[in-house]
């Protein structure tokens, strides 16, 4: 038993949802492939029988994106340009390295997968020093899981909604759960404009530069609540990345860090903050749902409108595959 | 149309040929050259406005202490509303509270609140904005209200009079927005209880002529109690009733007794915030982002008490 399982009394992970899972409600609605291929192809590779690798590749070509490695423009955060949106012109040059991208944000079914299969207790995911933390990871009713969920399962119809009232640590535990890691802010950033070529440095959506509502959801929409991880198509990024702007905030890697100014003018905050992008289903202004805006929530934030996805190093797969662009050459040929 | 809203038309038109105005604030004249009525301070081209379209004017006042948010609240509306949001739209009547839109939702869209209203009544932003439902397209309801600094409205508390504008308005009003921030109701003692209190019993004795006493029939206008910032103050957010009757007993009982009419209501504006401290020593909380809520729902409200 591990000690988190002691702490909370329980050796499994949410009954609720383990019968919920068996009822067949969290089906890999979208998904094709197991859910853990990263971890076959990285860790488990040399046990893995060829048949297994070829889909475990197939699930990667179907549920991540590349995005070849490039250098980002980081909008500055010292004080003028963090309080000077519209206008921010301060940027820092930062070299990201190709990566695979999930296209979709994890959804409720997906992280349903990781509550039954007892995530909340598997010492390994969780730093000690939110042991007592992750006791108040629970939802509506007590179970553990997201705080939005109700009986440890989430709302009716809402299974291909992107996972949210989940805190940072649980969104790491997660990606770690299923072999992978959440992009930094540069990779997140990197993912949405890279296609823009020569003006990717100061693209500001995966579309273009101009704001349109109907590519994403945000405040403008209308809509006021998420929508399933699918919709929007017209919003994704050339390499079929959804969502990249709106629906959800997506947590990353990185605390948000601001410098101080030449002047010795500070940004501080009470508690650490986590970097957070893309804007959600409630962001009012369109210049805050762009490529570049940063913003922050602190760690332990399970809000209604922040979810996340994951992403592993190109190199990391590449241990599995000499070539991991291969499959881009195959499918052009074909 | 009622006959004192002909009446008053009437007067405005031949009062204006002679250089003068009826002020629709606290029904005075005032010699239009000056802009400002010469007895309240409310701006003349709002009786102007008022005239020219016919219709009775709908005062819905928003009112609270010093810092609870008014102009973010008043400016955040006005945006909302230009752009439409569950079948009601508002337009901006003037120039002038195109000005507190621009003012609040610029400063906001650059990580900043808006700079503090002045006290005094010259420096104060006047709203007019004419809200029209899909239900009832015809039937306008005709928001005017000054973004009144708290520090005026405390001080016209405890000395009535001091600010004309205040009172008449208040008079007027068909309905009132009261805001409350919800993080001095949780962290700093009674103050807000008391100051809602007194608000109420202003309110009180201004629209009934006499002080509350038991026994009394209740007001009927109608008075929606906002508590604001409850982006920082998620038990406000998820019943505003009940954090009000717990935190504020005094200010809860005292709407019960004397009103007939009143609901609590959970606003925020601010996704997350930090502080922005300058060299000096100087500390001003910025919002990093903005997600407006519950902000058209207490004017939703009015709309139906119609």
């Amino acid at each position: 038993m591990t000690l988190i399982s002691k702490l909370w009394g329980k050796s499994t992970g949410s009954t609720a949802t383990a019968e919920h899972a068996a009822g067949g409600h969290a089906t890999e609605a979208r998904s094709n492939g197991p859910l853990d291929y990263c971890r076959m192809l990285t860790q488990d590779a040399v046990e893995a029988s060829d048949d297994e690798l070829d889909r475990a590749w197939k699930a990667v070509r179907d549920n991540m994106a590349l995005v070849p490695d490039g250098q980002v423009l980081l909008a500055a955060t010292d004080p003028e340009s963090f309080c000077d949106v519209a206008a921010s012109a301060a940027f820092q040059a930062t070299p990201v390295a190709s990566l695979y991208l999930d296209r979709y944000c994890v959804t409720n079914a997906e992280f349903a997968q990781f509550v039954s299969a007892g995530g909340y207790v598997l010492d390994h995911l969780w730093p000690t020093e939110i042991l007592s933390n992750v006791l108040q990871f629970v939802d509506s009713t007590g179970n553990p899981g997201p705080r939005d969920w109700v009986d440890g399962t989430w709302l009716a119809g809402k299974e291909n909604h992107p996972v949210t009232g989940i805190c940072w640590y649980e969104a790491n535990a997660y990606a770690h759960w299923i072999g992978k890691r959440l992009p930094s802010p540069a990779e997140w950033q990197w993912a949405a404009v890279w296609a823009g070529g020569a003006n990717a440095g100061h693209r500001r959506y995966p579309w273009g530069d101009s704001f349109d509502p109907a590519r994403c959801n945000t405040w403008n929409s209308g809509i006021g609540k998420t929508v399933a991880v699918t919709d929007y198509y017209a919003g994704c990024t050339p390499n079929g990345i959804y969502q990249l702007i709106g629906n959800v905030w997506e947590w990353t890697s990185s605390l948000l860090e601001c410098d101080a100014s030449t002047t010795g003018d500070r940004i501080l905050t009470e508690a650490p903050l986590a970097e957070i992008r893309g804007g959600a289903f409630d962001t009012y202004f369109a210049s805050h749902a762009t490529a570049q805006f940063r913003s922050g929530q602190t760690l332990l934030f399970r809000g209604p409108n922040l979810g996340f996805r994951c992403c592993i190093s190109a190199e990391q797969l590449a241990v599995a595959s000499p070539d991991p662009f291969a499959f881009i050459d195959e499918e052009t040929q074909s | 149309m009622s006959n004192a809203t002909e009446q008053l038309i009437q007067s405005t038109r031949f009062l204006d040929s002679t250089g003068r105005v009826t002020c629709v604030c606290c029904t005075q004249e005032s010699f239009s050259n000056t802009g400002y009525c010469s007895h309240c301070r409310a701006p003349l081209d709002l009786s102007r406005t008022s005239a020219k379209r016919g219709t009775p004017v709908n005062f819905v006042s928003v009112l609270g202490a010093s810092g609870a948010g008014k102009t973010v609240y008043i400016g955040m509306l006005l945006d909302v509303l230009s752009k439409g949001v569950r079948g009601i739209q508002g337009l901006p009547n003037n120039s002038f509270s195109v000005s507190i839109q621009q003012h609040t939702i610029g400063a906001l869209e650059s990580r900043r609140f808006p700079e503090k209203t002045p006290s005094e009544a010259e420096g104060w932003q006047w709203v007019h904005c004419e809200v029209s439902t899909c239900a009832k397209r015809k039937n306008f309801l005709d928001v005017v209200t000054p973004d009144f600094a708290g520090e005026a409205i405390a001080a016209e508390l405890e000395h009535p009079g001091t600010h004309r504008a205040i009172s008449c308005v208040v008079h007027q009003s068909k309905a009132i927005i009261l805001l409350i921030d919800s993080l001095c109701v949780r962290d700093s003692g009674r103050d807000e209880d008391f100051f809602g209190m007194k608000m109420a019993s202003y309110i009180h004795s201004l629209r009934t002529g006499k002080a509350s006493f038991v026994g009394q029939k209740k007001t009927k206008i109608p008075i929606a109690i906002v508590l604001t910032k409850t982006d920082s103050c998620p038990e406000a957010m998820e019943d505003p009733q009940q954090f009000a009757t717990d935190n504020m007993p005094g200010f809860a009982k005292f709407l019960q007794r004397n009103f007939s009419n009143f609901r609590f209501f959970a606003a925020g504006v601010v996704g997350s915030s930090a502080m922005f401290a300058d060299h000096r020593g100087y500390f001003m909380e910025i919002p990093l982002h903005i997600e407006p809520r519950g902000i058209t729902e207490p004017l939703e409200w009015i709309i139906l008490q119609k």
